[in-house]
Formats: structure tokens, sequence, C-alpha cells
């Protein structure tokens, strides 16, 4: 009997092979429902709710945050592979196909009377070898060149999206990142707006060479279209606010509160004539225009004294714009109108409205030097920019970490199938029971191949078995094409996956399978429900 | 510039019993905008752009819809669609087509029935050719059939207004969302939650020509109480001096609610005792943590619960209302009319007192203002003079509060008080009646329904500083309004009551805050503080609470 049977008599108990049965069929659950999903031939989930409300997507990442997972072991699994998508963005489908397969493999050696303290020896040692082979096939090309992004890109984007899709939005993607990218300094995402118009059809989705903001003009006098523009950028308010002061219950006469108004007003009027000022000094007998990009608000009778002026100003900015205007157009930020000069102006060579139904959009385009962009998504309805925004993000992370690791490993399951060569070599240096451990590791990795095969209409054995005579005659890495079946090399394709999503996958799923193999009881006492 | 009606209130609702007060609330809105135009403006004294937004949808239909941004876990808003109807447009389908089918997998939830009530109204819709404004139904909602706050919801919602908390769901009561820091991780500054949040609030003060402020209606006791923080802490940054006040509505499920038996079978009696007695904490904890955060960020605060206590307390009596005190349908009823008679002052359009004036005029040390109200205001077949001396005298017509722990005997520092649907006719006895009774009272000689407020708040109740606001039109209370008034005998169901409410601090409302604050003290939170609950803060707010609420007693 074990402790928590002496404590608590209602606390149900499994143990040694029940407990790690449960443990293997919640991984292989989960491993079924995101198989499908894996690759650019895998297929799409469209989930929907109660109400009618439509989700699509093939993230593995997105499916785990979506399904209601409830099983404690599930969610230990969806957790971990959730990580895995904060740390690299990517590999979240297949963390949890590693997983699964990592258990089922174990399985097969655990039932026949191995301890699973040898078999996870055995994933410790096979790991370490796998990563050695990953820094052993890891391209560096010393700095990475477009060419080589491109293909990252594009292998990223090929996953989450139609193929044409993803192709259009491969480039953009790159030259988002080599525009807002300065030599020496930490490569920064957040200069890359991502925005989207329920507009037009997915394929008009494009890269900005400026700002577009989702909001527009306030009064019906300011101009739609304008040329050769300073732009000012500022946290000011420029709208009248009831203070504290004259919001008291009773003023003594109407006049003093008049006055008090007044008086308010006129404070707020004069920051306004002040940026006033300035645009006659910088604008007046040349054709330059003024707009002005305010973070706070700009209330009507102040929008009116610029309106008449033909200043196109902005309230509302969101916060986090106000980096990226001054990084894309120039000039300073200013928290307020006392120094105002040319100086701290930026420019834009155009800034233009556009209005659909009751949103409005504004562009910033032309600018001299970008250091910041925008993604415009563009899509018939929410779900498909939802899944657009998605895989534009991740593309962008494999983009990153490209960049960052400075490398590139072959994709199309190269790396698992050169893997698992190397394992086989290695497995006669093992000594010992661990020796299964690392047979059961280095099976386990052919699970990317295999389902890559089947999704995309393979047998997958078949396939498998056909690489494999392939890899042995090759010094080159060999993966999968998923077009005919056969055995291609991945890195003269240009299918290039992130060094750290191997890296990372290797890690945390040898860690959490172990664990996992490593439990002989499981208890439940407070959790709701074992069975899954 | 006017000072009344016309700026703009934005509204935010956090948690399932906020979204129930919400739902009732939007109902009584919608049921006073005049939808077909026949009416003239210049009749309706409220001003309904305060609270609702104009739009258009893509296809061009113009819109008008609440300033409204509500949170609620994932299951809770049955048949409801995230996105709404409104702006739905028949693409979608098409749209899923043009994928190769073959490459898509449907994973399709059982899809939710729309509720009795929205039945109803689809067959009205079909009846009388789309007229959804003035569709004079009998429809009685029925307490246990509703599964949420949207199968009564009336008004029909932007996009961007309903949003879910995805870690949590309602069904699973082994991971109860009920202390405040579990939405910790959700108010992280690079969190989605909090992201989306950020944006979606910015994108309605866009709109804003004149923004007011903020009116927020918060579960006080569930982890979206510490949503509502920290959406005060994101406020109060990025918009300055804009007003904030939060409802912070304790569920009826104060003593009821939770149920230990259900989510853990597998423990013996002591130890769901134990997990109750847990759960209560949490909800004080929340409750308290809420005051604390509205006190540092200058948020009034306005508790509102049907119960007496800030825990186990027994229901206020509403002598002419069939409540049922577990309901959440019902209660939230109640709190919702006292807040849109409370805050009839900032909406009309001849009012000069703007959501600003109210709200600093609530400002007190605690920065908590009470709640009391008279639901119904019935006046039987009294006049309205009399009406006053009645309830002054207090039997069977009484101010009931609404604030936990509130017993407003005290004189109070600051009331503003509405009272509305007032029949002119009613106002006071004529010549002839005065004569025959042979006296008159104070309230006789007054001349107005003005003056007689004024009179009662000012003497009667003897407050320092008073706002009176007299509303001709009543309290819209037909369907899906609970259908609990006792009829005295008439036929059929009324279509508007009178009610009054107030708000107002004083020696009284502090009174009710240092009691929570002494509960909070308390208990017993070592067990508590960790990582998402740091010691130094809790030292802190340990500090403020007994600094501010609690030192005449020591």
């Amino acid at each position: 009997m074990s402790a928590i049977e002496t404590l608590n008599p209602k606390a149900e108990v499994a143990r040694a092979a029940f407990a790690l049965q449960l443990n293997t069929s919640a991984a292989r659950g989960l491993q079924d429902v995101l198989s499908s999903n894996l690759g650019p031939k895998g297929t799409m989930k469209m989930l929907v709710s109660g109400a009618g409300d439509i989700k699509i997507t093939k993230d593995g990442n997105v499916l785990l945050h979506d399904m209601q997972i409830q099983h404690p072991t599930a969610s230990l699994i969806a957790r971990a592979a959730t990580a895995q998508d904060d740390i690299t963005g990517d590999g979240t489908t297949s963390n949890v196909l590693l997983i699964g397969e990592l258990l089922k493999q174990a399985d097969l050696y655990i039932s026949e009377g191995s301890h699973p303290r040898h078999i996870t020896d055995g994933f410790e040692q096979a790991k370490a070898e796998s990563l050695r082979v990953l820094e052993e096939i890891k391209q560096q090309r010393g700095s990475i060149d477009r060419d080589t992004l491109i293909s990252v890109a594009r292998t990223s984007l090929r996953t989450k999206l139609e193929t044409a899709l993803a192709d259009r939005l491969t480039e953009d993607l790159v030259d988002a990142v080599l525009t807002i990218r300065q030599e020496g300094q930490p490569l920064d995402l957040f200069m890359i707006e991502i925005m989207d118009m329920q507009h037009k059809t997915e394929t008009d989705t494009k890269l900005v060479k400026g700002i577009v903001m989702d909001h527009g003009a306030r009064h019906p006098d300011m101009p739609k279209y304008l040329e050769n523009c300073y732009i000012l950028t500022c946290n000011v308010s420029l709208e009248y606010e009831k203070t504290e002061v004259n919001s008291g219950f009773f003023y003594k006469t109407a006049a003093d509160r008049e006055k008090m108004v007044a008086a308010e007003r006129k404070f707020i009027d004069d920051r306004v004539r002040k940026i006033i000022e300035l645009k006659k000094k910088v604008c007046d007998g040349t054709d330059k225009q003024f707009v002005v990009l305010n973070q706070k608000g700009i209330d009507p009778i102040s929008l009116t004294m610029l309106a008449k002026e033909n200043i196109l100003a902005l309230r509302r900015a969101k916060r986090r714009n106000m980096e990226r205007l001054t990084r894309a157009c120039g000039g300073t930020a200013m928290n307020s109108v006392e120094e105002l000069d040319e100086s701290c102006l930026g420019y834009a060579g155009v800034v233009y409205e556009h209005v659909l139904g009751e949103q409005k959009f504004t562009f910033v385009e032309k600018v001299k030097d970008p250091r910041s962009v925008t993604m415009l998504i563009k899509g018939p309805n929410n779900f498909t920019i939802k899944q657009i925004k998605e895989a534009i993000r991740d593309g962008l992370r494999a983009i990153k970490n490209a960049v960052e690791d400075d490398c590139v490993v072959p994709g199309a399951a190269a790396f698992e199938l050169t893997a698992h060569k190397a394992l086989m070599t290695f497995k006669s240096e093992v000594k010992g029971q661990a020796r299964l451990g690392v047979q059961a590791f280095a099976d386990a990795l052919l699970v990317i191949p295999k389902t890559l095969a089947k999704n995309a209409g393979y047998d997958s054995q078949a396939t498998l078995v056909k690489l494999q005579e392939e890899a042995q005659n090759s010094d080159e890495p060999i993966g999968i094409d998923l077009s005919n079946g056969e055995a291609c090399l991945p890195a003269e394709e240009g299918i290039l996956d992130n060094y750290r999503v191997k890296r990372q996958l290797l890690q945390s799923c040898t860690v959490i399978a172990s664990n996992l193999l490593l439990v002989d009881e499981v208890m439940r006492a407070g959790m709701s429900s074992l069975k899954g | 510039m006017p000072a009344g009606g016309g700026g703009e209130v934005i509204t935010l609702q956090f948690g399932n019993y906020a979204n129930h007060v919400g739902a009732h609330f939007w109902n009584l809105q919608d049921a006073m905008i005049d939808y077909t135009g026949q009416e003239p403006e210049s009749e309706d004294p409220i001003s309904h752009d305060v609270l609702f937004r104009c739009g258009e949808t893509p296809s061009g239909a113009p819109t008008y819809t609440p300033r409204l941004l509500l949170y609620d876990l994932r299951d809770s808003t049955s048949a409801l669609s995230q996105e709404g109807v409104l702006y739905g447009d028949a693409s979608q389908q098409a749209q899923v087509a043009s994928w190769d089918p073959e490459r898509v997998e449907r994973l399709m939830q059982p899809l939710d029935e729309p509720s009795p009530y929205h039945q109803h109204l689809e067959q009205l819709q079909t009846q009388q050719a789309g007229d959804r404004g003035h569709s004079k139904s009998e429809f009685v909602v029925e307490t246990e059939h509703v599964r949420s706050w949207s199968d009564y919801l009336r008004p029909l919602l932007h996009p961007r207004t309903v949003n879910l908390v995805p870690t949590h769901c309602h069904e699973d009561p082994a991971v109860a969302f009920d202390a405040f820091w579990l939405a910790r991780p959700l108010l992280q500054p690079t969190a989605q939650f909090m992201e989306t949040f950020e944006d979606r609030v910015r994108a309605y003060m866009e709109e804003c020509d004149t923004p007011y402020g903020f009116q927020i209606v918060a579960d006080a006791d569930t982890a979206f109480a510490g949503i509502a923080a920290g959406a005060i802490q994101h406020l109060r940054d990025e918009y300055g001096r804009k007003g904030i006040m939060c409802y912070a509505a304790h569920s009826p499920g104060h003593s009821l609610g939770y149920d230990a038996a259900t989510a853990h079978p597998e423990l013996d009696e002591e130890h769901q005792a134990a997990k109750t007695a847990a759960h209560a904490q949490h909800r004080l904890r929340s409750a308290a943590y809420l005051m604390y955060e509205c006190m540092q960020y200058g948020a009034t605060y306005i508790p509102l619960s049907t119960h007496d206590a800030w825990r186990d307390g027994s229901p206020r009596a509403f002598l002419r209302l069939d409540v049922d005190y577990s309901s959440r349908y019902h209660t939230s009823a109640i709190m919702a009319a006292a807040i849109d008679t409370a805050t009839l002052p900032y909406r009309l359009h001849s009012s000069d007192v703007s959501f600003a004036h109210l709200m600093s005029a609530l400002q007190g040390p605690a920065s908590m203002a009470g709640m009391t109200t008279v639901l119904p205001f019935e006046m039987d077949d009294y006049y309205l003079s009399d009406m006053f001396s009645r309830l002054e005298a207090g039997q069977d017509l009484r101010v009931v509060p609404l604030t936990p722990s509130f017993a407003p005997d005290l004189t109070p520092a600051i009331t503003a008080c509405s009272l509305r649907g007032i029949n002119a006719t009613k106002v006071k006895p004529p010549i002839a009646v005065l004569r025959q009774r042979g006296t008159m009272s104070a309230y006789d000689r007054c001349d107005s329904p003005n003056e007689m407020l004024q009179r009662f708040l000012g003497s009667g109740r003897r407050a320092r500083q008073f706002m009176a606001r007299v509303v001709s039109h009543g309290l819209p209370v037909g369907s899906p309004f609970p259908d609990w008034f006792h009829h005295g005998g008439r036929a059929g169901r009324s279509v508007t009551v009178s009610t009054m409410a107030s708000l107002e601090t004083g020696p009284a409302v502090h009174a009710s805050a240092a009691a929570l604050a002494s509960t909070f003290l308390a208990m017993r939170h070592r067990p508590y503080l960790g990582p998402s609950w740091e010691r130094e803060e809790f030292d802190e707010m340990r500090q403020v609470l007994s600094d501010r609420l609690l030192d005449e007693e020591q």
C-alpha cells in the first residue's frame, strides 16, 4: 500500500506498468491528433465553436492552445510543446510527435522487461550523439545571405500556408527583416508592424516599406492624400479635459465657471497654435505638407484649427507605433510643444488614407531610410487573416533564428535521417541495456520522415527504406522530396530549417520523455480525472 | 463646449457575473433607444451616444452598438458568436471552399442551440419583418433555462466586443479561476491577451471626440478582479486623468455557487470543507485586491452585492420583488437597474454634470462609493411628496444598500441621487386633496420633483453636498428583464417602473471598506505568498489598507 493511500484512502493509485501505459497512451493520443498537420503537405484543421466561430490553422501551437486538454500527462506535453514555440517560434508539432514516439518505442522494450532507467540512460547518450551530428551537419555560411534566408522563410511558411501564398510572402518577409536589420545591433522584430485589413484576398498581402496605421483623420476637411510631407510625431494632449479643479459640484457663479473653462481651453489652443506656427515656418513658400501623428487625443476644436491649415492630424496613435514611426520616418517623438523645430520632424514621400466601411487606414510611405516596416495582411475574413498572421509571425521568427544562429540545418527530415544513421553506428559503442535506449531513440527520430511521407500520400515504410538506402551511399544529408516521394538533397533544394529549433527539440523531448518513463506511480488526489 | 451629454464613456466588463450585470444593463439601454426615429430626439432625455457608438458594416449598413469590451472564460458565451453576426459576411463559407477540401479537417463542437429568448426574438422578427426595436413581447425568461448571460442579451455587439480568456473554462471546476493572481500571466506586457486589450481599448478611444472615461463592471470575487486591476493600471498609465468607475459585482455564490463536492468528488468531507473555505478566502482576497488597486490608481471602487456582508451575509430585503437570491439572472438585474439609474447624471442631454464631475465628487479617501437603491420606487396611489415622507419613515418603502457591510444611516459626505419615472400628474396632491387631509408635509410645499429630492437628501439625511436628478422616463422592465414585480392586483406586466438610486461617500462607506480590509488582514495568506503574489507586494498592500482604512481603530 502506498503512502498516499494511508493518508487518503480515497486517492486512486496507478502503479508501475499501468502508470507507464497511462502516460504513453496520453502522449500517443496527442500525437495522433497533430500528426496529420506536420509538414507542407499536412492538412489544415478547421475548428468550429459551438457558436459557429471558425478558426483555421495547421500550426501545432495554435491547435494545442485551442484544444481543451484536460489529461494531466497530455497537458504536460502540450506545455512543453508550447514552451518550445515560445523559445524558438516553431517545432511544436514535431515536439509532440517526437515525445509520443519516444514513449512508444521505449514501451516496446519496457514491456519486455527492461527497466525504464536503462532506456532513459540510452536516451541521454543518444541525445548527446544527435547533438554532435547536429553540429556536424549545420551549415555555417559565415554571414547568412539573402538566398539562404529566403530558403529558411519558404520552408517555414510552406508548413503553415498554401504553397502559392507561402511563396508570395517569402521574399517580402526576408526583405522586411533585411530592411530593419542594423549592423552590430540585435535584430528587433518589434520594428515590423503586422497590420491587417479585411479586404480583397489573401494574395494581396504585402510588405509596405513604411508604416500603416489603423486609424485616420477625424475631421471631414482634412486632406486625404498628401505628398512630400513633414511628419511630426508627438505625445501631447490636444484635448480639453475637465480637470479636478473645475469639476467640483458648485461654482460661485456661472461666469466663474465660464472663465475657468475658457482658461483651460486657451491652454490647449496655445499648443495647437505652436504646431501651426512650426508648420508655417517649414512649409510656407515650399510645396511641403505637414502631418501630425499624436499619441494623445485631439478634440474637434483642435482638429478644426489644424484642418484649416491643411494639416493632416491623427490622434491616439498606438503607443508601440511611436518608436516605429520615428524609425521609419526619422525625427524625434516630442513630449511637449515648447521646443519644436525642424530638426524634430521626420519625412515621408506620401501619406494617404484608405477607407473600408467604418475603418480607416493611413499609409505613410516612400520614407527615406526605413528602419521600420509593415507587413500588411489582407484577407476576405477574420480567420484567414489570423492564419496568415500566425504564419508570418513564425516565418519572421525563423528568419531571425537563422540570422542569430548564423547557421542553418538541412530540412526535409535530413537531420533525423542522418542522426538515425549515426546512432546506428554509435549503438555498438554503447554498453549494456542502455543500447536499447539508443535504438529506441534512433527509431523514434524516424517518426518525422515517416509522417512527412504519409501526409504527402506516400507509403511511409517504402519511402523510408528508399531514403535510408540512399543515405547509406551518400555523404551528404539526404531528405525527402515530397513532390515525388524520392530522396533529395535538401540543401540544394533550398529546404532549410533552424538550428536552434532542432537543438531545443532534442533537449526538451528527451527530458520530457525520460521523466514520463520514470514515473512508476500516478496518484489521483485532487486532480479531476485520469481517463484521457 | 457642452459640459453635459456628448462625451463618451467606454464600458469594460470582466467576468461572468459582471457580464450578467452588463447583459441586463445593455438590455435596458437597448429598450430605451428609439430605433424607429419616430419620436423626436428632444423628447428623449437620455443621450445614448455616451455609451453607444455609430458604425458601418463592410456592406455599408449603419450600426449602433455598445462601446463595450467584455471578458469571460471561453465556455461561457453559449450560442453567442465571438465576432457577432452584425459584421459577419456571407463570403465565409465560400472562402473555406476555395481551399482544397481534402486538406481541411473539420473539428466541430456540437452547435449550441439559440436560447429560448433568442428563438422567440427570431420568431417575432420573421413576423414583423425586422422591427427589432419595438416588439411588445411578453416573453418570460425562465431562470433555470439561462445557461449564460448571452442567453438573454438583446443588443447586437461589435466584433471587437467579446473577448475570451483562453486558459480557463467554467466547466472544469477542478481548476477554478478564483484567486486574483491567476490573471497574472495574461497581464504580462508581452502577452497576446494584453496586446489585444490595449489595441481594442485604443480603437474605441480613437473614435471618441471628448472621451470622459471608463466604467468598469468586474467580478469582485474571481480572478477577473485581477484582470480588472491590470486593466485599471493600464488605463491610468495610458490615458492619464480620465475617470475610471469600477463596479465590483459580488456574485450570489458568496455562500452558494462553488461546490467542492462536485469539483472534488474523490475527497472526503473534511477535505471538501477545506476546499470550500479556501475558495471563499480566494474570493475575499480578490475583492480586497481590487479595492486596493482602485485606491492605488485613483479609480472609484463601487462594490455591489445583494447580500449584506463581505462574507456569509444574508440577502438584502427587496419587499416588493420576488427575487431568487441564488440566481445570477435575478440578482444581476437589481445591480443593472441601480447602475443605470445612478449613472443618469452624465447620460442626460440637459445635464451639466460630466462623468469627471461625478467621479471627482465621489473621490473619497478610500476612493470608494456606496450604492443604494429603491427598486421599484412604487407610487401605488400615492403622490411623490407622500412617497418622500414614507421613505423618511422607512417602513414599507426603504432605501436598500447594494454595498456589503454598508449601513447608510451615517451622514454621507456626498450623495449623487437620481430618480426616474415620475409621472408629472402625480407629483403632489391637488389642493382639494390637501384641504381634505388638513395637513401639509414639507414636501407638499415643494414646487418640483427635483426640489423634493433635494429636500429629501438635504434635510432628511443631511448630506453635506448632494446632487439630484429627476427624469420623467421610467426604467423599461419588459422582457428579458425578470418578471418579478408585484402587480398589486393589476393584470399584465408593467412596461416601465420608477426607480431611485444613489452613489454616496462618507463615514458609512468608509466603514464598509474598513470591514473588508480588516477581514482581509485577519486572514492567513502565508501559504499563497510566492512567485505570483510576492511578499513585498502583500506587505505594501497590508500597509496601505491599514493606514488608509483602519487608522482610527488602532
